[in-house]
């Protein structure tokens, strides 16, 4: 009798192909950034044990608020007038000076100026449109358009540094004039 | 060393760090027996009273076509220099507005200017991470623009701050968004150091201001978005001489007592404060109140009148405070005022002499400020 036939298997395919896991490269980047940071808590901790140190032997914050309180009260402040007269700062000087200048040139060279009696004032050099505490006496003509008496030291109308001042009658930039001579940047 | 001992030894690092810092804050707490304002009640001062026409605005200069980012006043002479951002610096003459020099920048992206001890040159440092240094009495070019004569070049981020050295003519100090400060020799362009990084111990995220001491210019504070001041010996640059702690937020702004023994800070959490340089104390808050809703203001420029009596501090907001440092008390708001700046203060200076107070802001201009009082003699 002849053999049965065996029965015929399919032969069993191979194994898909699977991608090898990356070699273990020793973690060079992770181990630095730890002993960098290791490194840096080690120096912080150095840190932290002196100032506890220097923490031991420190004043209390009583002793460094009176120390600010005595320099405060023995220096004097521009910010802060004393009620007695003193000398003004050479800025707030320099400012005055300029502002009398300036003023004398208006009265006397300009062209457009009114005829002016005697001054007697510098005007302040406030900006604002509230009532000041100096006005010129004596200037007819020359009130500002808001209700303010002070001479406006710079143009309201360009950029430029000239100086200007309030009068009705005078209309438009004063560039063009001889007083100003900066560049102006407004075109 | 294996990874995981490195972790370990790391977490325990920590901890031991976290703990020190407790008993730093609690040993701290038991020295601070009072504050600047406590003690000042309790000695009898009275408050500065200032009524709003007291400080009279006496000048605005006008000129810049963006928002006015730096300024500085020379330290005689009266002249203001002033950076923006259209791009230029303008030299002021403070008493009469005029602009004597007006310079494109190399890079258009400045945010600080300085002026040098002796007013013939100018510093500017921005986006760029570099600082051009440009002489005043230079020839200008075909554009009518001044070439920098020098610029300043290794920092790794943004110069947002720099200061000449008081008594020294041709050092500077910057500050950068690398999180480092820089020493620098302007005649060579060098710089001599650097004052922290990653190594050495210093700040921790972008340094946003500098102010060096001028009772003692080896020594200068900064300040920065890790919500620390740390103060620096420029012959040490290896790690800070102390670090200062209390603000919830950025640094933007540090600023010298005059006495040269305190500085004051101010920050994105909306206060300013007076710190001890020798002991690290916080000696004081100067701090409004806000609605828990309310959008808290950040303070962006801090500067202390001559005496110390008063601190001037710019907020984003418009606002302008003027402080009574003794008593913690607001005494004005500049920005309230007639007249004031429509926008963020983005910085302030007082004169060498502290009799002037210029403000520059986002509004495009710069304004010049004193007391009615004190110009007459």
């Amino acid at each position: 009798m002849p053999a049965s036939p065996s029965k015929t298997v399919a032969p069993i395919p191979p194994a898909l192909p699977r991608p090898r896991s990356p070699p273990k490269y020793p973690e060079n980047c992770g181990t630095r950034r730890l002993q960098l940071d290791a490194q840096i808590l080690n120096r912080e901790i150095l840190f932290l044990e002196e100032e506890l140190q220097s923490l031991e032997d420190a004043q209390p914050v009583s002793i460094c608020c009176k120390e600010v309180d005595e320099f405060v009260r023995t220096n004097a402040d521009p910010f802060i007038p004393q009620k007695r007269k003193h000398k003004s700062c050479s800025f707030l000087r320099s400012l005055r000076l300029r502002l009398c200048c300036s003023l004398s040139w208006l009265c006397f060279s300009s062209p457009r100026s009114p005829r002016l009696k005697k001054r007697r004032k510098c005007a302040c050099a406030c900006d604002r449109s509230n009532d000041c505490r100096s006005f010129l006496n004596g200037y007819s003509g020359f009130k500002c358009p808001t209700k303010c008496n002070t001479r406006r030291l710079t143009c309201p109308r360009c950029s430029c540094g000239c100086v200007w001042y309030c009068c009705p009658s005078c209309t438009g930039c004063c560039c063009a004039k001889p007083c100003c001579s900066s560049q102006c940047l407004c075109s | 060393m294996s990874v995981a001992e490195l972790k370990e030894r790391h977490v325990t690092a920590t901890e031991t760090v976290n703990a020190l810092r407790e008993r730093l804050t609690q040993r701290r707490q038991l020295l601070l027996d009072t504050d600047v304002s406590t003690y000042a009640r309790n000695h009898g001062k009275t408050a500065i009273s200032f009524s709003p026409t007291d400080l009279v605005c006496c000048r605005t200069l006008q000129g810049h076509t963006g928002k006015v980012y730096s300024l500085d006043w020379t330290q005689e002479r009266n002249r203001i220099v002033s950076a923006s951002q259209d791009g230029r610096f303008i030299v002021w003459n403070a008493l009469t507005s005029q602009k004597t020099h007006a310079t494109k920048l190399p890079c258009a992206y400045v945010m600080t200017c300085a002026f040098s001890r002796s007013g013939q040159s100018v510093a500017c440092g921005g986006l760029d991470s570099a600082c051009s240094i440009f002489n005043l009495n230079s020839q200008v070019d075909r554009d009518g623009n001044i070439p920098p004569s020098r610029v300043l070049t290794g920092h790794k981020g943004y110069v947002s701050c720099c200061q000449f050295v008081p008594d020294q003519e041709f050092h500077l100090i910057t500050s950068s968004g690398d999180q480092t400060c820089g020493l620098w020799d302007v005649t060579t362009g060098q710089r001599i150091s650097v004052f922290g990084g990653e190594f050495p111990s210093g700040h921790t995220s972008d340094v946003l201001s500098v102010s060096v001491n001028t009772s003692n210019s080896n020594m200068f504070v900064s300040g920065s978005c890790d919500a620390t001041a740390r103060v620096w010996d420029t012959r040490i640059a290896s790690r800070p001489v102390r670090t200062y702690y209390g603000h919830t937020g950025d640094v933007n702004t540090v600023k010298f007592f005059p006495d040269g023994q305190r500085f004051g800070t101010g920050s994105d959490d909306g206060t300013c404060r007076l710190f001890d340089m020798k002991t690290g104390h916080q000696l004081q808050i100067y701090s409004q109140q806000y609605g828990e809703n309310d959008d808290i203001p950040c303070v962006k420029s801090i500067a202390f009148s001559i005496s110390g009596r008063l601190l001037f501090a710019g907020y984003s907001n418009g606002d302008c405070y003027v402080w009574d440092t003794l008593l913690a008390e607001v005494v004005l708001n500049l920005g309230s005022l007639q007249n004031s700046h429509e926008g963020t203060i983005s910085c302030l200076g007082l004169s060498s002499d502290g009799s002037a107070l210029c403000t520059g802001s986002y509004d495009k201009k710069l304004k010049v400020s004193y007391h009615f009082l004190s110009s007459k003699t």
